[in-house]
This record gives structure tokens, sequence and C-alpha cells, in this order.
């Protein structure tokens, strides 16, 4: 290639480059560099500690705590919103009146914002007024304090969660279903098999690059999505439903301790990257692509 | 009865009719071609047969049990699709076996029916293969060995070589018709192609229009015509139609011959108008008292356009056919049609 080619090229490439250098490269080496000395204080540049901040989070109980948290924060709201997503989108692919009607109301969680969503279940939740405590109580069931009972918190949290992502991925597996060859069905319908054997034989493989593309996007929203907790519990009660990422808000702009917060930073991006590294890279050779 | 009934089925929509209450059977071990052009009903008429259709009226026998109202699954019948249908996602072995598997059938069976099939339609090095690296004659055997281990007596084809090439669709062909034979499946088959069905089939159902418009061996819809449309289907190319006065002429442009330019004055003339070389033969497009006439000669003849030719047929390959009805009218012996072409001809023959 001739260097004016090759000068065109890096031209045609400097705009994305500088974005992503600017707003996720930089940013990240400087995270982790900030995570090896002491926070700044009045302006002056903390001194170098070392590995002292990540001896410091393995001893921190409460960064445990919110560890575990998000654990079974995604390990129960993923499967299940998927699970959801997939009866939900078999379900308005059928040929039925009004399926329109049903596609948009499965939809519409997802087109709010996590605010707005995180407002309208405050309303649910809400011990004396709540929609969800007059209902019980109508049915002559005691009502229950939704986000203050540390058991029932981040339980709350994960249904609201279910609810806003389980219509989300519909659409990308109502997408995925319109795409399959209807002559497979009618193939298989010849064969005798059954509405299972059909699902469990065909559908479900085929779809799998569907589920993993899903299963990436719920994985990674596990640990992002945080704007509910500002609204509903702010971590509390006594960090019940603190996450991760609601954790390193705190440290970082409200204790101020910023070396701490990119400590805690480096871990979540840590465990973004080994999750990544176990869907593309393990899980991927056992998908089926057309 | 034969094999498969089918009684007065008709598919019709709010505003159209696909099939019109059409009747017609298949024996036991018959190769049936269901010939049409696009859109004649043919395809609906199969996918009812299959049940992946329902009808609005009429019944489906087979073996002479009424299976109309019989889920796709139960009627015993097997089906190889224009697309294959292939499951993308399952090895060669397994789209195969589909069937066999969630039919239940013991493992020692299904070993004993995959390899026979395979043999048949020689798969043996692909078995673990994917469909996305086989090609497309090979996917076509595939969903033929999975028609094959079903053992159902009834096998449906959807214009099953459509999506070959043309060299490919030939070896499939003949193929497909020395299998069928060899097994003494039951086939009916669809196809728009009637090279397929001439070649293919013992007898051919000709539908137009959601209508059957002849019922025959190859031969019998290439000699006798039922109507005008029959006439300007079969054959490659069709049968020339030529207006007369009471009649429509028909006349096979393989039966046109050329006369001896001494007797050319004497007899019909038409007008080149251009010439296809086709290799083994030649086809003259020509005007005939203002009628197209395609004219087939054998050999490479390139006669320059504007050339006269004098044209003449044996009596034998006449055809004619009604002018309002379009239907073929059997001649008695000369005296039925009556005009001053004929008394040309005994003139020349003379």
């Amino acid at each position: 290639m001739s260097p004016n080619r090759h000068l065109h090229a890096w031209l045609l490439l400097l705009p994305a480059m500088a974005m992503l250098a600017a707003f996720t490269h930089i940013p990240a080496i400087s995270t982790l560099l900030h995570s090896f000395f002491e926070s700044p204080i009045a302006g002056k540049t903390g001194s170098f500690v070392g590995l002292d901040n990540f001896e410091f989070a393995l001893e921190d109980d409460i960064f445990w705590q919110v560890l575990w948290n998000n654990f079974w924060y995604a390990v129960v709201t993923v499967p299940t919103s998927i699970v959801l997503a997939l009866v939900m989108a078999i379900w308005v692919n059928s040929q039925m009146s009004g399926r329109a009607i049903v596609r948009l109301a499965y939809f519409t969680p997802t087109v709010l914002p996590m605010i707005a969503v995180a407002n309208i279940w405050l309303f649910f939740y809400t011990p004396e007024i709540g929609l969800i405590n007059n209902l019980l109580e109508k049915l002559g069931f005691e009502g229950q304090n939704w986000l203050g009972d540390p058991d029932l918190a981040l339980p709350s949290l994960m249904v609201m969660t279910i609810w806003k992502e389980a219509g989300f991925f519909m659409i990308f597996y109502l997408a995925a279903l319109q795409s399959l060859d209807q002559s497979l069905y009618e193939a298989a319908a010849v064969e005798n098999s059954s509405r299972w054997q059909t699902f469990r034989r065909i559908t479900w493989p085929l779809l799998m690059p569907t589920t993993l593309f899903i299963l990436i996007n719920a994985l990674i929203n596990a640990f992002k999505l945080v704007d509910h907790l500002f609204i509903l519990t702010k971590g509390g009660p006594n960090n019940a439903s603190n996450l991760l990422l609601y954790y390193i808000y705190e440290n970082a702009f409200s204790f101020f301790d910023t070396a701490y917060a990119a400590t805690l930073t480096t871990i979540l991006l840590i465990i973004l990257a080994l999750l990544a590294w176990v869907q593309f890279g393990v899980l991927d050779k056992k998908v089926h692509y057309r | 009865m034969g094999q498969l009934d089918v009684t007065h089925l008709t598919k019709s929509w709010a505003d159209s009719t696909a099939v019109d209450g059409i009747n017609f059977s298949v024996n036991s071990g018959e190769f049936v071609a269901l010939l049409g052009p696009s859109g004649c009903g043919k395809s609906t008429t199969l996918r009812m047969i299959a049940g992946l259709e329902t009808p609005s009226d009429g019944r489906v026998f087979l073996n002479g049990s009424d299976i109309t109202q019989t889920s796709p699954g139960q009627r015993g019948l097997t089906m190889v699709f224009q697309s294959y249908a292939l499951f993308p996602h399952l090895s060669v072995k397994d789209n195969i076996l589909f069937g066999l598997q969630v039919r239940k059938v013991s493992p020692e069976e299904r070993k004993r029916r995959l390899s026979f099939a395979v043999e048949l339609v020689d798969l043996g090095p692909h078995l673990d293969k994917k469909p996305s690296q086989l090609s497309g004659g090979q996917c076509q055997r595939v969903a033929l060995a999975r028609s094959i281990v079903s053992e159902a007596p009834l096998c449906l084809m959807d214009e099953p070589l459509s999506n070959l090439d043309a060299k490919l669709r030939g070896q499939m062909r003949t193929e497909l018709r020395a299998l069928q034979q060899k097994l003494g499946m039951t086939v009916l088959y669809v196809t728009h192609d009637q090279t397929e069905a001439m070649s293919m089939a013992d007898r051919i159902i000709l539908m137009n229009a959601g209508r059957i418009e002849q019922t025959g061996r190859p031969e019998e819809l290439y000699n006798a015509p039922a109507s005008t449309f029959v006439a300007g289907f079969v054959g490659s190319p069709p049968m020339n139609l030529i207006g007369q006065d009471e009649h429509i002429l028909g006349i096979r442009p393989e039966h046109v011959s050329l006369a001896p330019a001494e007797l050319s004055n004497s007899l019909q003339s038409a007008i080149v108008v251009s010439c296809d070389y086709l290799g083994a033969d030649t086809l003259v497009n020509a005007s005939f008292n203002d009628a197209k006439l395609q004219i087939r000669l054998s050999g490479h003849q390139p006669i320059s356009a504007g050339t006269v030719l004098g044209i003449s047929w044996q009596q034998q390959h006449e055809h004619y056919f009604c002018k309002t009805r379009q239907q073929r009218i059997e001649r008695q012996n000369n005296s039925a049609v009556n005009n001053n072409h004929k008394a040309k001809e005994s003139e020349y023959a003379a």
C-alpha cells in the first residue's frame, strides 16, 4: 500500500478512534492507575500504595455483600426474564387476533426510562398507599414494607427489573422467530413431531444465537443498571439492596474516596471482561450459527 | 379406488378460488405428476393432501380411509419440500432420522432404515456433515432419504428439483425415477416443468386455474391434447395454434417440414422472422397467414429473415380445437374438417 493510502485509512479511522480513546480507553487506564494510589486530598495527588486498595476491598464486608447482592440479582433476573421473553415471543408470534396490541403492551416497559419505571413501582411498593398492599388488604392479606424490609428489598427490585427487561428481550426473540423458515415447521409436522418436540429439537437450537446475545446483554445490564436504586432504596436498608455500581457511585461521590471507587471499578471491569470471555470464547463454540 | 383418492377438493378464500372442486386418484406404485403453470393451484392441492392447508370443501382418502381432518403427522405420508426443509443445526444423519426419533422407532430399526436409505441415495461419506456443508444436489438427497426412511405409503413432492441447476436436475430426474421404481413408491409430484412431468411420470394431471385440464399418460397429453391450454403447455416449444374460420388448427413445430423448392409454389408458405439455433436443431420463428408459426428443423439451418418457405405437414398431425370452448374436436376420417389447406396438402402428396 502506498503511504498516501495509509494516511487515508488512518484519517478515516481517526474520528472513531478519538471518541473511543477519549471516553473508553483513557478513562479505563486512568481508573486502573488511580486504583494504585491514595485518594487525592485538597488537590494534591495521593501517594502510590500498590495493591493496598485491593486488600482493603477484600476485607470490606460491604463490598462482599454488594457483590453477593449483584450475583443474586443477575442469577435471578437474567434467566427469568429470558424465559419470560421467550414465552411471550412465542405467544405473540402465533396467529391470534389482537397480537399487535399484546406485542405493544409487552414492549411498553422497555420504552420507559428506568427512572420513570422506578417511580411507577415506587407507587406500587409504598407501604401505606401502595397499589400492591392495597390489593393484598382487599384480599385479606397483610401488607408488607416491600422496600424497607431487608429480606424483601432486593427481591422487589428483581421483580421490577424482570418486568422491564423481559419485553425488551422478547423483541429479539420475536425477530428471530420470524426469520425461521416456516417449511422446517411443516416438515416437522409431517413427521408427526409434537409441539414440545418441535420446540426442543428445532426452535430452541435455532434460537441459540439469539439467546446468547440476550444473555450477554442481560448480564451486562445486571451490573450496569442502577438508576432505580436512586429512586427506590438508595441501596438500603443496611445495604440489603445495594449493587456494585451503586456502591462505586457512593464511594466516589458521597464518600469522596475516589481511589477506592477506582479500585472497585477495576474489579467490575474484570468481572465483565470475564463474563464476555466465557460467553464469546466458550459458549459461542457450542452455538449453531446459520 | 386408488391408494389416494381426492374428491371435489376445493380451496377458496374470500375473493379467490385456488382449487376448484378437483377429483383424481393415484394408484399404488404410480408416479403421478401434478403439472401446471404457477398459480394454478397444484401446490395448494398438494398441501391440502399433506394436511398443511385446510380444504374449503372435498375429501381426501388414503388407502380408503378419510384423512381430510387428520393432522399431517398422522396421515401416513411423507413430503419433500422445494426448499428441502432440512434442519440447519442437525447433521445429515439426524436430519434423516428426525421423523423416526420423534415417532419413537426402535434404535435397531432406525439403524437398518438409515443404512438402507443412505446407500440408495449415496450419502455415505456425508452423514456427520451439516446441511450448510452440502451442495444443492446433496441436500436434495438428504430430503429424499428422509422420505425413504419413513416408509410411508405415499410420498408427496413439491417441486423438489426446481432449486437445482439444469444439469443436476436432469441427472436427479433419472435417479428419482429409478428410485421410485426400485422401491415401488407411490409418488405425487408437483411441478411446473413439463419436461420433468413428461420424463418421470406414469400419469400427468395437468391443472389450470384451479381445475384439471387433462389427465393421462405423457404421450396422451402430447398426442391428443384435450384443449388449447394443454396444447400450448405440453411440448417444447409448444404446439402452434392457428386461428381459422371455424376452428383452431394445432400443429407441433416438429411436425412441420420444409417442402422441396420446386414444389413451393403449390404449397402453403411462411415468412421467416428469426432463427434460434439450439444445437441439435434449429427453431424457426415464422409468420404464417398473419399468425405466428414455429418450425423445428434438425441440425444447423440458418435461414435469413424474410425468406419465404414452402411448408407442409401430414394430416395425421393436425389437431383441431373449438373456437369458443377451446376444446379438442375429434376428427372422423377427414370428414370433420374441410378447408382449402387440406386440398393443397393432398395435391402435394399426389
